[in-house]
């Protein structure tokens, strides 16, 4: 009897130890970011079962039937993947098939000099001359 | 005569135009087939495959991989060196290079001392980047993207159409000074009305070509260089959606760094209180600037990219991007050191711009100092902020340095002609601009402040001379030139 309590205090211990390990872990993992497809680059997307070789398409979707966004994440498997959420079933899209709500960074810089005359032909145009501050 | 000028004008355009369409296609040769910037290309096709290899045949319009490097570091803010990025960033061009199967292309990569998000190749080959697009770029994949484009604007002979542009400049340099020969013999004061007409109608068709007809023209050459290059990461085994994300970082850029509705019509109305042509003017330049600069939009870049890399390599492993050597690269302790102490020196110069010197005096002292202790752009920062602050022998000691620096920044040489000119040493002055003029691949920024000095010591033969071949050979420049010929006449030296 006196036994079986100190077992069930032990049992609690090592769920707690158990718990708190596993949270830790849990912590250290990178954090999957939630995005959304808000766009489709295509007319038809190609939709893959992210299981399989990714070779064929398991259905293909028609940018005109999209109406709401697709819940998606990074595929841990591939960064050229997204895996999302299509009408209750996962799939895994080719990330770049398809536009995300993905914040890009970029530097603020105004009133920068690229050259002393217009930008040439090839010259990435001239952004950010004059913009406000 | 004005007939026969005018005659010539579109002869020389329409000359311009053909030229063009022979020089756009593969090695100048006559062809029935539409050149491929016009957009005569089959989807079906890939942009590499119109490519021949074989060796590449140089422009036209190439002044000499040097002199071209000389000229464009007197433009902006001259050049960030770094042996460790410069090395990587031209073997990463090699290998694009390459891929296309073209042999004996010329050119480098150089580093723009400029925070922006910009890159551009000029008819040399030589490819410019910023410090502000390395700094935003992640992988080895985006910065090979972005020279493939680049590199992809060389081997399309792009540049080519910039000749209708200055063409054009010419013809009407030409008219200008047929009308003003015109108006001198007649012994006329000032320019008929037909004339002053058809000055303006030259002006007019100037502008056009420069702010619509240029720009729509090279929309279907951004898109051509997009999708070479995307066949060019194929070929150099690089990862080809690293173009997309590259688009999309420009894209971001864009967007952060767009003057907005409110703040132009801010502007106006400033400008407008002013004077009511000077904000015409500017919503004049806008409206031009929204149909042409803002095309192709990076969105439908981005989008057209994708469906060509998903049409032409849709089933290939496209195989994930590098990470790994590039971020490795920029945390190299001595190329960190060069990019954050460049980054100083911006700082402290925007920090200057606001007035506050010396918060700007801080910030340049640090850019100044390790690997990047006598570069110029640093030092002229750090001389332009401790003058601000009074301390003038550290202002001069810090200015001597960026003088003697091995890569200059044309600012220097500008302080020291205009320092010179105020205090009267106007010959010195003209000196300085001999200088720079050399040390700068003979640019024409400096053929103003000749022109202004020359007139200054009483040389107003020669300054006219100069006028005349600067609106002539370089026709850009024939607004700022013409206004230093303006400059009242000193007296002119003894013999």
């Amino acid at each position: 009897m006196r036994r079986g309590r100190v077992s069930r205090r032990n049992l609690a211990l090592v769920v707690v130890l158990l718990a708190t390990v596993s949270a830790a872990w849990a912590a250290e993992l990178p954090k999957v970011e939630s995005l959304k497809v808000t766009k489709l680059r295509m007319e038809k997307v190609a939709l893959y079962l992210c299981d399989g070789e990714r070779k064929k398409a398991e259905r293909e979707f028609a940018r005109t039937d999209f109406r709401e966004p697709w819940p998606a994440t990074q595929d841990a498997t591939s960064p050229l993947f997204l895996r999302v959420t299509v009408e209750g079933h996962e799939y895994c899209v080719k990330a770049f098939t398809v536009d995300t709500d993905k914040a890009v960074s970029a530097s603020k810089e105004c009133n920068t000099q690229v050259a002393s005359q217009q930008p040439r032909t090839a010259a990435t145009r001239g952004v950010g001359v004059g913009c406000s501050q | 005569m004005l007939a026969v000028i005018g005659r010539a004008a579109a002869g020389l355009a329409l000359l311009a135009v053909t030229g063009c369409a022979t020089t756009g296609g593969e090695s100048g040769k006559m062809s029935l087939a539409p050149p491929s910037w016009l957009g005569g290309k089959s989807e079906h096709t890939t942009q590499i495959s119109g490519l021949k290899p074989g060796p590449y045949e140089a422009s036209s319009l190439a002044v000499g991989e040097e002199k071209d490097i000389a000229q464009r570091r007197g433009d902006g803010l001259g050049f960030v060196r770094s042996a460790p990025i410069e090395l990587y960033l031209n073997e990463l061009r090699s290998k694009i290079v390459g891929a296309s199967g073209k042999t004996g292309v010329p050119g480098r990569v150089m580093i723009l001392a400029n925070p922006a998000f910009a890159a551009y190749s000029t008819p040399d080959g030589n490819v410019y980047v910023s410090m502000g697009v390395l700094e935003s770029l992640e992988t080895e994949d985006e910065v090979a993207a972005l020279l493939a484009h680049e590199t992809s604007h060389v081997l399309l002979k792009h540049h080519s159409s910039d000749l209708m542009g200055d063409m054009q400049k010419k013809a009407q340099a030409l008219y200008e000074i047929g009308v003003g020969a015109k108006t001198a013999v007649s012994g006329s004061k000032t320019v008929s009305k037909s004339d002053a007409r058809g000055l303006n109608q030259a002006q007019l068709a100037v502008d056009a070509t420069d702010k619509l007809v240029l720009p729509a023209w090279n929309r279907p050459q951004e898109r051509e260089a997009d999708l070479l290059g995307v066949d060019l990461l194929v070929e150099s085994r690089h990862s080809a959606p690293a173009m997309i994300t590259m688009l999309e970082k420009l894209q971001a850029w864009e967007k952060a760094n767009s003057e907005s509705e409110e703040s132009f019509g801010e502007r106006v109305k400033q400008a407008a209180q002013r004077n009511v042509n000077e904000a015409v003017s500017m919503t004049y330049q806008r409206m031009v600037e929204t149909v042409s600069a803002s095309h192709p939009k990076t969105s439908e870049r981005i989008d057209e990219t994708a469906q060509y890399l998903e049409r032409h390599y849709g089933s290939r492993d496209l195989g994930a991007p590098k990470g790994a050597p590039w971020t490795a690269l920029m945390s190299r302790p001595d190329v960190a050191q060069v990019m954050r102490n460049y980054k100083q020196a911006f700082s402290a110069k925007k920090l200057l711009d606001q007035g506050k010197a010396q918060e700007a005096y801080a910030a340049a002292k640090a850019a100044a100092t390790e690997r990047t202790a006598t570069d110029a752009y640093p030092n002229w920062v750090l001389a332009r902020s401790a003058a601000a602050l009074g301390r003038q022998r550290e202002a001069i000691d810090a200015l001597r340095r960026a003088v003697s620096s091995t890569e200059p920044v044309p600012q220097v040489y500008e302080d020291l002609i205009i320092a010179n000119e105020q205090v009267g040493s106007v010959p010195v002055a003209l000196e300085w601009t001999d200088r720079a003029s050399a040390t700068f691949g003979g640019a024409p920024r400096w053929t103003p402040h000749k022109i202004r000095l020359l007139r200054k010591t009483g040389r107003v033969a020669e300054a006219e001379t100069l006028t005349l071949n600067c609106a002539v050979s370089t026709p850009d420049w024939k607004r700022p030139c013409q206004e230093a010929n303006q400059t009242p006449a000193g007296r002119a030296p003894q013999r």
